[in-house]
């Protein structure tokens, strides 16, 4: 296991009601956005925005039903709410997360993700630090931005 | 210090950390507070309460239970049958 536990930045979350607003707000700073990809492991709509010079963000907005972002929307509207890394290996990356005195709690044990050609994401909470999201696999893919 | 006076004081201490995490007063988390109760007791303030009560009792939850001593008459069981009370 490398250093920073096996992991590397790979993308910022932004929950949103709906999408149009953001997407003219990233795109107007320079945002590549890939059409909707819905995710029924989760029951949210995503869009994957790219900038050549700044972090890539997911765009995450409530599909129909029940949600993960019904909570965190309820609190004030659009915000970034994890931050995700990517890892080699996910069971090495949390043992070195999990090492000392640090907490970290599953949130939403690992399920394929369809917007990162179904490689597996999981979410954990970092106590004094926040939510996190890690995907397995590097170089993971995004289909539709660059087709 | 009787028994009685240490299960207060634990209580006590227990409806403290509740009502920090979820910044409401310490008199509505009652013994029958739980999420049902409570809207600010969402899912991820449960995980921020119990990770606060950790750090209160110096205990350590299984991740399970995390999400499941979602109360805190399922809280104050779990303290009790860990000899905390």
């Amino acid at each position: 296991m490398s250093a920073g536990f096996g992991l590397t930045f790979h993308h910022l979350g932004l929950a949103v009601e709906t999408a149009e607003p953001a997407e003219s707000f990233l795109s107007g700073l320079g945002y590549t956005i890939a059409p909707a990809v819905y995710d029924r492991h989760q029951n949210v709509n995503l869009r994957w925005a790219e900038h050549v010079s700044m972090p890539a963000v997911e765009i995450i907005t409530p599909a129909t039903g029940p949600g993960p972002l019904d909570e965190i929307l309820k609190r004030g509207g659009a915000m970034i709410y994890h931050i995700c890394f990517a890892t080699e290996n996910l069971v090495r990356s949390l043992e070195a997360l999990r090492a000392g005195e640090r907490r970290v709690v599953c949130v939403v044990a690992p399920k394929p993700a369809p917007l990162f050609s179904d490689r597996p994401v999981g979410f954990y909470l970092v106590k004094g630090f926040g939510l996190i999201e890690i995907v397995e696999g590097a170089g993971t893919p995004v289909p539709g931005l660059h087709s | 210090v009787t028994n009685d006076q240490k299960t207060a004081g634990i209580s006590e201490r227990l409806r403290k950390v509740i009502a920090v995490v979820l910044g409401v007063e310490p008199g509505r988390v009652t013994d029958d507070a739980s999420p049902v109760t409570l809207k600010t007791w969402d899912s991820l303030k449960q995980m921020h309460i119990m990770l606060a009560l950790e750090e209160e009792f110096s205990v350590r939850f299984e991740d399970d239970q995390i999400h499941e001593l979602a109360s805190v008459a399922k809280i104050d069981d779990e303290l009790r049958k860990r000899g905390i009370v």
